[in-house]
């Protein structure tokens, strides 16, 4: 197991390098350049102004030192500083990114308990009327986007009936109370959208088991009817069920920019789009970096959880 | 359904087939007019429409603003209300739909044109351009959809264009690796292999024999993928990286409606709707093209011994109730001749297009005695599989019982409950599966497993349970018990497994052992080894044993007694010896004929023709048209089993008319060496 | 001219562990030849290398070590009908009648695939040899059964007239009636085209019917070889031997009469073949 786990981390660092190569080579197919991303702010500047920017910035230097320099920066923690207002952009990012891992932590919990149940529900019994149901809103949710559910429930929620608030992860300064109560709307549109995946997912899974070889031979073995769903198809089923839930996960961590931007939210989202209308490239590589990062971390722990209750894949990997 | 079989042509092998009419088959040709495809149909033609002449279909002028008249809500003139601007809300949406299905479609395009060809090239080369290709997409992969999209903007510029050639990059990764996938496995098939060993150029297998195998499989992908691209797309309007205003787009009136909310909250409900029930309309479409794909390839029937039809396709459940009731001719009281395991007239019928009954197992009788080993020798389609977990009292759905019953030790199991039926699984008969691997919960060890059966079987003490089951292990000579006890099926092989799934079928004691095929996967000597294990547990313990299988050599090394099956039916019955020396039925002889022999001094000699598939028997026998010495009466009316000698019975007309059986096998004089 | 020979055949499959490569030797030091009109066979259980050599011979995994020569030529690691001098002279007929054709192609499109710009009649003319009725030419595979189907892959592999034929387990997912009916198809043609088979099997009596001279591999080596007579009824390997008595045959009082030898004397019996 900790071969497994070793190996999977050693092949995400070719990954993630060429990740940073990615960004860094990228960025720099930008027509102008941070250079003259600040100076377009000032009409007033000439171009002396933008030559003395690029030489303080260290944009004059050839192509490769400053890719060094920025790979040397990434390996220490440093990914530079804001364009605009020069806090380091690690800073920005730490601040930004407990807003996001919350709202995605919400939103998976409601995700599973839901779709889980839901499709289970509908699994034991195909084609009756509660697998109708369910499929039905499955189908329904899954067509539905997600900001959309948002600004509905913020439309109902907020706006019409006050009962919640619509935005914001609460002030500066406020409880964590009500950080919380600020999660419940996002979460729940994040949550929905992505319980109707894993519902489905579910359901046919769980048909899928409950219509094959193993279900019948263990009817045929004897074992009561109880003990063969709960026991034996339930988990059977359960495994291909835990790989979307893994990307649903790394989903919400790094792709609910439009969620954070119905909820006024201050999350890794709205930064990297704010990074992008201002072109503060540093912003924009730092974000893209954290993303990619936690999305292959979530990737392994994913095929860690699957490969640990899996014993015919631990088998396989001997 | 005639075959040219005379006399004297059975010898030659240019018997020619004759043409057999087309088998259409299962497809109803009217597949596209369920309400599940016309519903999503004319929806997606009335988008189709409002892109191509939004003119006719919106009542207003999209960009005309009327600002005393901002914000209201559906009336007469407009619809579903005006905007911020007065504009009405209704033109707009309808001319926005030309914004979200052409991105939709360009970005979904775009995806499949540069993924297919990489996922396919990659998958059928595989090697180091598999490897590289596969990391790039895993590169891609690593950020999540939207996100790399307004990277993409943010190193590009924005618009529309840039925005959803970002979003076709998104997609390209699921493109890739279905089409991988599926090449990998296409590339495998017989026909493919034999298109490279005749120097077929790749690129023309590519584009011949890959793409086309693998088109519907991409077309419900792309679907799938113009539906996710219509949503990021709006996703993008709604950030302001999409089309610019005053320009109408679902995801831009969305962004631009969640500003007066407060005011007119309609704003936020009609693009949402819209977008919902084009996505909605995609997804279904693609679920009937999905669902209408998969059925038309499965058309193929079994075509040889180890393919017979899936049992195991069954929602398992005490299934040995009686559906149709044409009840059978009064079956007396329980059987009294102490069978372990009886059946009396049974029959066994699915059903086929247009509502009625196909019978695949016709009034079949068998009986097993204790301490004896009755072989159940037959080809695919021959219906012994059925018969075989009826035994068991289990019917595969959709199938259902039409007659008959079935006695395990003296116990009608056909008037059981669920309760009762599992009872008796669990303590009287035992049953061996084809295949290991798929009768074992991979999730579990096999110590874990048998403990199971022995704890619902009554044995409450933990500590008994350990030891009897590593008593079972050894019965079944499988080396070091208690060890593998904690071992997972998967780390068991074919032989062990399935020595496995008789120490299963044995843990509460029955009196009856059913196994279907159990050594036709397993190499020789291992088959050996099962064989002899069966045996010295009949011997042993006195189990009485239904064998399934097609392989009369397995048949004469295991069983004491033969039944014979062809087409539902039991065709002879034997006991064994008897059987071999001299066959009763022109097609046990014709079987005898065609199994080549180490040692034979004759030709192996086969059966032209095929197996009639159920539904199309005909009253008489089932076997005429392929027998050499079928005459009119055969095929005039149906034909009982008759007594064919001591213990022996054979279901032909013509049995006394049977030539001396010339047994081409000379094999003891083979042994000497 | 012998039809096809293989030397001294060596073929290893390679797995990527970590950083180091495991090698697993499939097939070692494997000779024989086939000469036109006769049908070499070679049988062996899973995992005896059997299809390795195969596939090795057809040039689609390339040899470690030693030579594959057909018709004469060198050949070895590559696919035979990419050589101009060995093209069209070897076809092969794999196990799997379900995916021995493409299910969108027509029969009579399958058929002529290895010769393009052949007319129709000739492949009308190559399902007469097979015995498959002309109006089998517009259909589709899933319109016939399992034998049909390896009839009909029979009839593509003659129809660039080859000097040899590999048949990889060409019945072992057939019916034992239908069976007999292919391995009589197969000598049929073998008479009357002169073609060379290699034929693939697991099952000693179907070996032993359809090859004129036999080897038998275990793991990857030559346990025996010779003309199939002698191997089968005069076996001089202890492999062999064992593999015999393993094979049962339709012989109650035979069959009896090898098990009480394995129970009582299980020495003098023949050593195990399980491995």
């Amino acid at each position: 197991m900790f071969e497994f786990i070793s190996k999977r981390i050693l092949g995400a660092i070719p990954l993630l390098f060429a990740l940073v190569t990615l960004t860094f080579f990228f960025t720099s197919l930008m027509p102008g350049d941070a250079a003259t991303a600040i100076t377009d702010q000032s009409p007033l500047a000439s171009a002396e102004d933008v030559a003395e920017i690029r030489a303080s910035m260290g944009l004059d230097r050839p192509f490769l030192e400053q890719y060094v320099d920025y790979m040397g920066g990434v390996l220490q923690g440093d990914l530079g500083r804001s364009l605009f207002t020069s806090t380091p952009v690690t800073e920005l990012i730490s601040s930004r990114i407990v807003g996001t891992f919350a709202l995605a932590l919400v939103g998976t919990m409601i995700a599973v308990v839901i779709g889980v149940g839901a499709g289970i529900i509908a699994g034991l019994r195909p084609h009756g009327v509660v697998d109708r149901v369910v499929t039905g809103l499955a189908t329904l949710g899954i067509a539905m986007p997600n900001f959309w559910v948002g600004l509905l429930l913020v439309w109902v929620f907020a706006v019409t009936l006050g009962w919640l608030p619509a935005g914001g992860f609460g002030q500066p300064g406020a409880s964590f109370g009500d950080k919380m109560i600020t999660l419940i709307l996002p979460g729940i549109a994040l949550g929905t959208s992505a319980a109707a995946h894993v519902a489905r997912q579910m359901r046919g899974s769980l048909i899928g088991v409950m219509e094959g070889d193993l279900v019948t031979a263990l009817d045929v073995r004897g074992l009561p009817r109880r003990r063969v769903v709960l026991r034996h198809a339930l988990r059977n089923a359960a495994i291909p069920v835990l790989t979307v839930v893994g990307l649903l996960a790394a989903r919400m961590l790094g792709g609910a920019i439009v969620i954070e931007q119905v909820f006024a939210f201050p999350g890794i989202g709205s930064l990297a789009v704010t990074a992008v209308n201002t072109r503060d490239i540093p912003v924009v590589q730092g974000v893209a970096l954290t993303v990619g990062l936690v999305v292959v971390v979530i990737n392994i722990v994913t095929d860690v959880v699957h490969v640990s209750l899996d014993p015919a894949a631990r088998v396989q990997l001997s | 359904m005639t075959t040219v079989s005379q006399p004297g042509l059975m010898e030659t092998t240019a018997v020619l087939e004759t043409a057999e009419p087309a088998a259409g088959g299962k497809r109803s040709s009217a597949w596209w007019r369920s309400p599940s495809m016309v519903v999503p149909l004319l929806i997606l033609a009335f988008l189709a429409l409002a892109t191509a002449l939004p003119g006719l279909l919106a009542t207003h002028d999209p960009l005309r603003q009327d600002l005393t008249n901002a914000l209201s809500g559906p009336s007469w003139t407009h619809w579903l209300g005006t905007d911020e601007a007065g504009r009405d809300v209704w033109s707009r949406l309808v001319h926005g739909t030309r914004v979200s299905l052409l991105a939709g479609a360009y970005a979904a395009g775009l995806a499949a044109f540069i993924g297919v060809p990489l996922g396919m090239f990659s998958g059928y080369v595989v090697g180091r351009f598999d490897r590289i290709a596969m990391r790039a997409i895993d590169v891609i992969m690593a950020l999540p959809g939207l996100f790399l999209a307004i990277a993409m903007i943010a190193v590009f510029g924005g618009g529309l264009v840039v925005a959803m050639t970002a979003v076709s990059l998104v997609f390209v990764p699921g493109f890739a690796r279905l089409s991988r996938a599926e090449a990998l496995r296409l590339r495998g098939q017989g026909f493919v292999e034999s298109s490279r060993l005749s120097g077929r150029p790749r690129r023309r297998i590519l584009a011949v024999h890959l793409l086309p195998n693998m088109a519907t499989v991409l077309l419900v992908q792309f679907a799938l993928t113009l539906a996710l691209a219509i949503l990021a797309e709006s996703g993008l309007s709604l950030l302001g990286f999409g089309l610019e205003p005053p320009d109408p787009s679902w995801g831009g009136m969305l962004s631009q409606g969640s500003r007066f909310m407060a005011r007119q909250g309609w704003l936020v409900v009609w693009p949402g709707v819209a977008l919902t029930v084009t996505v909605l309309s995609i997804n279904l479409l693609s679920d009937a093209l999905q669902r209408r794909f998969s059925r038309s390839s499965s058309v193929i029937e079994d075509s040889g011994p180890v393919g017979a039809v899936s049992p195991a396709r069954s929602v398992a459940r005490p299934s040995v109730g009686l559906v149709a009731s044409d009840h059978d001719t009064g079956v007396p009281a329980p059987d009294g001749s102490g069978a372990a395991l009886a059946i009396r007239g049974l029959s066994i019928a699915f059903p086929a297009d247009g509502g009625r009954l196909v019978p695949a197992v016709d009034d079949v009788d068998l009986a097993v005695d204790q301490g004896r080993v009755l072989g159940l020798v037959g080809e695919s389609g021959s219906g012994k599989t059925l018969t075989a977990l009826a035994g068991v009292g289990h019917i595969p759905t959709p199938g259902v019982r039409t007659a008959g019953q079935i006695w395990v030790n003296g116990t009608d199991i056909t008037s059981l409950s669920g309760p009762q039926l599992q009872r008796l699984r669990r303590e009287e008969v035992g049953f061996v599966f084809q295949s290991a691997s798929s009768a074992l919960d991979p999730m579990f060890t096999v110590g874990n497993q048998v403990d199971e059966v022995l704890r619902f079987g009554g044995m409450s003490d933990r500590k008994r349970r350990r030891s009897r089951a590593i008593e079972l292990l050894d019965e079944v000579e499988i080396a070091d018990a208690a060890r593998r006890l904690d071992d997972y099926p998967a780390q068991f092989s074919g032989g062990m497994a399935q020595r496995v799934l008789i120490a299963l079928a044995l843990a509460n004691n029955p009196r009856v052992l059913i196994a279907d095929e159990p050594t036709t996967a397993l190499d020789v000597a291992v088959q050996q080894g099962i064989l002899d294990l069966i045996r010295a547990l009949s011997d042993d313990h006195g189990l009485g044993v239904l064998f399934v299988t097609h392989d009369f050599g397995v048949a004469a090394d295991l069983c004491d007694d033969i039944a014979v099956m062809y087409a539902g039916q039991i065709v002879e019955t034997s006991a064994s010896e008897p059987l071999f020396a001299d066959p009763r039925h022109p097609y046990t002889r014709g079987l005898m004929r065609a199994l080549p022999v180490v040692g034979s001094n004759s030709d192996p000699r086969g059966i032209p023709g095929r197996v009639p598939a159920p539904g199309t028997w005909g009253a008489g026998c089932r076997f005429a048209n392929r027998c050499a010495m079928a005459i009119e009466a055969c095929t005039a009316e149906p034909v009982r089993l008759l007594d064919a000698g001591v213990d022996r019975s054979s279901r032909c007309i013509r049995l006394d008319d049977l030539e001396p059986w010339n047994p081409s096998v000379e094999t003891t004089r083979t042994e000497a060496s | 001219m012998t039809a096809l020979s293989v030397e001294d055949l060596r073929v290893e499959y390679h797995k990527r562990r970590w950083f180091r490569t495991v090698s697993h030797v499939a097939v070692e030091a494997v000779s024989f030849s086939v000469e036109p009109g006769r049908t070499v066979g070679l049988v062996g259980q899973s995992g005896s290398g059997k299809s390795s050599i195969a596939r090795a011979v057809l040039g689609l995994v390339k040899p470690a070590a030693g030579t594959v020569t057909v018709s004469g030529t060198d050949t070895t690691g590559r696919v035979p009908a990419t050589v101009a001098a060995t093209a069209g002279k070897v076809q092969a007929v794999f196990q799997d009648p379900t995916s021995s054709l493409d299910p969108r192609f027509s029969i009579e499109r399958s058929v002529l695939e290895p010769i393009p710009g052949a007319p129709s009649e000739r492949a009308a003319e190559l399902l007469d040899l097979v015995g498959l009725d002309r109006s089998y030419l517009g259909r589709r595979p899933h319109q016939l059964s399992g034998g049909q189907r390896q009839r009909v892959a029979i009839a593509r592999a003659l129809a660039s007239t080859p000097e040899t034929i590999i048949c990889d387990e060409p019945v072992s997912a057939l019916d034992v009636s239908t069976q007999a009916l292919i391995l009589q198809l197969l000598r049929r043609i073998q008479r009357e085209t002169g073609v060379a088979l290699l034929f693939i099997g697991h099952d000693l009596g179907v070996m032993h019917y359809i090859s004129d001279d036999l080897v038998v591999l275990h793991k990857g080596r030559v346990e025996e070889q010779g003309s199939a007579d002698d191997v089968c009824l005069r076996p001089r390997a202890a492999y062999t031997q064992a593999l015999l008595q393993a094979s049962p045959l339709p012989d109650p009082a035979l069959q009896r009469e090898r098990r009480s030898r394995r129970l009582h004397d299980p020495a003098a019996a023949a050593p195990t073949v399980a491995t």
